[in-house]
């Protein structure tokens, strides 16, 4: 067997580097995560769908007009109250 | 010392990137994904599938936190140390699975079997085959910082921004993992 003594740092780099060769990926995985990527992109480009930035405005115009409506009604409510 | 126009073409990348700009991710992609697919590949002991989950989990987190990414390191580094925490992430998640089967270190006994059916091959070959299963059979970080310094041939500074260490630290960890391969290796050539 190959004397594997790794002794100095040129040694080993030589060693390791020679163990770890370099690879590509196979083509179609590279072309689809390509895709992947491109598509992950345009996805986070897109705007917020409109509904989801309106459900909340929606949902505070209901909130406030209940409580103006419930304001008048107990104003109206306390006044006959008060002066029969 | 880096080239300033490479430089200053890498920082235009990275502002294109920020900007979501589907061009600029496919250049950032093809001008990095070999070089990222065989870092992952030989921290994954040459497993293809597992080199592809990884390499794919990669360039997606890449894409989806280029707008934090601030261009202080090469978009290399960057993408290294994205790729060394989802070798880790693979690997707590596959040590999860096995639960108390360490399947990611080889054991010093599969270590002998596979060191004896090398014996048969040529002599380079086997030398390869005996340093791959000896850097296997180290734990993760001491695989990491060798690959990244003698495979990918990284700075010390580098590494350490890849690896999110203090330079003294990686230093020491470098030592650390240089001992413990030539330890493995002596044990095989006496096996």
């Amino acid at each position: 067997m190959e004397n594997l003594n790794l002794s100095g740092e040129k040694s080993i780099s030589a060693k390791l580097e020679s163990a770890c060769e370099q690879v590509s990926p196979p083509s179609e995985y590279r072309e689809r995560l390509l895709q992947e990527l491109k598509h992950a992109v345009t996805v986070q480009e897109e705007p917020r769908p409109l509904w989801r930035m309106t459900d909340w405005a929606i949902m505070a115009a209901a909130i406030i007009l209940t409580i103006i409506i419930y304001g008048i009604w107990l104003s109206q409510h306390v006044v006959t109250k008060l002066f029969p | 010392m880096a080239n300033p126009k490479l430089k200053t073409k890498e920082a235009e990348l990275v502002e294109k990137l920020k900007s979501g700009d589907p061009d600029a991710v496919a250049q950032m992609y093809n001008a990095n994904v070999d070089r990222v697919y065989s870092l992952v590949f030989n921290q994954v002991d040459r497993d293809h599938q597992a080199a592809q989950e990884i390499v794919q989990e990669t360039f997606l987190a890449a894409v989806k936190s280029a707008k934090y990414f601030h261009g202080r390191s090469s978009i290399f580094t960057w993408l290294c140390s994205i790729a060394n925490r989802k070798v880790a992430d693979f690997y707590r998640r596959k040590k999860r699975e096995a639960k108390h089967r360490v399947d990611y270190a080889v054991e010093p006994e599969q270590v002998q079997d596979i060191d004896e059916s090398a014996v048969s091959l040529a002599e380079s070959a086997e030398s390869n085959a005996a340093i791959r299963q000896a850097l296997s059979s180290l734990p993760l970080h001491y695989r990491q910082v060798l690959v990244l310094k003698y495979v990918e041939g990284f700075s010390v500074s580098e590494i350490s921004e890849i690896m999110v260490r203090s330079q003294k630290s990686i230093e020491g960890l470098l030592t650390r993992a240089r001992k413990e391969l030539q330890a493995k290796l002596a044990t095989q050539s006496e096996g």
